[in-house]
C-alpha cells in the first residue's frame, strides 16, 4: 500500500514538474505551509516541560531577585494597611463632634443662656417701640389741640411732658 | 511582534515563567514550522522545536535587546539546532526512506491529494537548497517576515538578503523543473 502511494506521488511529481512554475504558483504554495501547525499534544507536552516549574534554570541571583521581590510586596502591604489605620484614627481624633465629650447638663445651660438672650434682645425691642409709639401719640394729641386752639405748629414733647399734659 | 512583547521578555528574564510561556505559545507554531520544511520528518521537527524553546529558556538570562527582534534570536538558535542536528545525524531524509506521512503535520491533511503531493513536491526541493536558501524561503514566503527582520535573524545586510531571496527562488524553480 505503501509502495503505491509512493510510487504515485513520484509520478504526480514527474508529471507536475514538466509544467512551467511561475512565481506566483510557488508563492501560492509556499504560502499554504502557513497552515501547519504542530500537533496539540506535542505542544501541551513540551510547554508543561518545559515550564513545569521545578526545572527552570534560573540562577542564584534571580531567586534573590524574586525573594526580595516577595519580601518587598509583603511590606508594601503591611505598610499601606498602617497608613489606612493611621489615616483612620488621626480623623477620629481631628473630628468636630466628639461624642464621648457631649455633657447634657452643658448642653440644657447653653440653650437656656440662648432664650435669656432672646428674651432680653425681644424686650429691648419692645421698650424701643413701646417709645416710639408715646411719642407718635403724644403729637398726634398735641396735633389736636394745636388744631383746636388755631395754633398750626408742631410740638415735640418728652414722655414726661406728655404725660404731664395728659394729666391736666 | 506579540503585543506587549518588551515587557513579557523582560519578565521571563526575571524568570516569570507564564511570560516566558506567552512567548513559547506565539512562536512555536513559526518555529516548528521553519524546523519541519528544513527537517521534513515531523518526530525530529518536534523535538528539535523542544531543544529550541530549552535552549532559550536556559539563555533567557543572559538575553540582551540589541535593538533585533526576539524572533530573529529564536531563528538563530533553530538555525543553530538544525546545523547540529545534520551534523550528528548525517544521513538525510529522503524520499525513498521516509514515510509520505512524516513529511507534512496532519493539520494540512485537509489540502486533498493533489495539494499535499504539491507541498510535498516543494518541500523537498526547500531541502535541496543551500542551508541560507532555505531560511530566506521560510522566512520571507511562508512567514511573511520583514527583509529587516531577516537581515537582523541571518546577520546579514538588508542587501544581501534581497539577493539571496531573488536566488533562492530562481534555484528553487530550477529544482522544480528538474524534478
Amino acid at each position: 500500500m505503501q509502495l503505491i502511494v509512493r510510487i504515485r506521488t513520484i509520478r504526480c511529481i514527474r508529471m507536475n514538474s514538466q509544467i512551467s512554475i511561475t512565481f506566483m504558483d510557488l508563492l501560492k504554495t509556499l504560502q499554504q505551509f502557513k497552515n501547519i501547525e504542530p500537533n496539540k499534544d506535542f505542544t501541551r507536552k513540551s510547554r508543561r516541560e518545559l515550564l513545569g516549574g521545578s526545572n527552570i534554570p534560573f540562577g542564584i541571583y534571580q531567586n534573590i531577585l524574586r525573594t526580595l521581590e516577595v519580601g518587598a510586596s509583603v511590606a508594601l502591604a503591611g505598610l499601606l494597611i498602617l497608613v489606612i489605620l493611621g489615616g483612620a484614627s488621626y480623623i477620629k481624633f481631628f473630628e468636630p463632634l466628639q461624642i464621648t465629650a457631649i455633657d447634657p447638663a452643658s448642653i440644657k445651660a447653653e440653650a437656656e443662656a440662648i432664650d435669656i438672650q432672646i428674651e432680653l434682645a425681644n424686650l429691648n425691642y419692645n421698650e424701643s417701640v413701646a417709645r416710639s409709639a408715646g411719642e407718635s401719640t403724644v403729637s398726634v394729641v398735641s396735633q389736636e389741640e394745636g388744631v383746636s386752639s388755631d395754633d398750626s405748629e408742631f410740638k415735640v414733647l418728652s414722655i414726661e411732658e406728655a404725660l404731664d399734659l395728659l394729666s391736666q | 511582534m506579540l503585543d506587549g512583547e518588551d515587557k513579557l521578555i523582560a519578565q521571563a528574564i526575571r524568570g516569570k515563567a507564564s511570560a516566558f510561556g506567552s512567548l513559547y505559545d506565539y512562536y512555536q507554531p513559526k518555529i516548528y514550522r521553519f524546523v519541519l520544511i528544513k527537517v521534513g520528518r515531523r518526530e525530529d521537527a518536534e523535538d528539535l522545536t523542544h531543544q529550541v524553546f530549552l535552549a532559550a529558556l536556559e539563555s533567557m538570562k543572559s538575553y540582551k535587546d540589541m535593538g533585533y527582534p526576539f524572533s530573529s534570536w529564536l531563528y538563530r538558535i533553530a538555525r543553530n539546532q538544525v546545523i547540529d542536528f545534520y551534523r550528528t545525524n548525517k544521513k538525510e531524509a529522503s524520499i525513498e526512506e521516509t514515510e509520505p506521512d512524516f513529511f507534512v503535520a496532519p493539520a494540512i491533511a485537509h489540502f486533498g491529494v493533489e495539494g499535499k503531493m504539491e507541498m510535498e513536491k516543494v518541500q523537498l526541493a526547500i531541502q535541496k537548497l543551500k542551508p541560507e536558501y532555505q531560511d530566506v524561503v521560510i522566512m520571507r514566503f511562508v512567514e511573511d517576515l520583514p527583509i529587516k527582520e531577516v537581515a537582523d535573524s541571518l546577520g546579514k545586510s538588508e542587501g544581501a538578503v534581497k539577493l539571496l531571496q531573488h536566488r533562492a527562488i530562481r534555484e528553487l524553480k530550477k529544482i522544480l523543473v528538474q524534478a
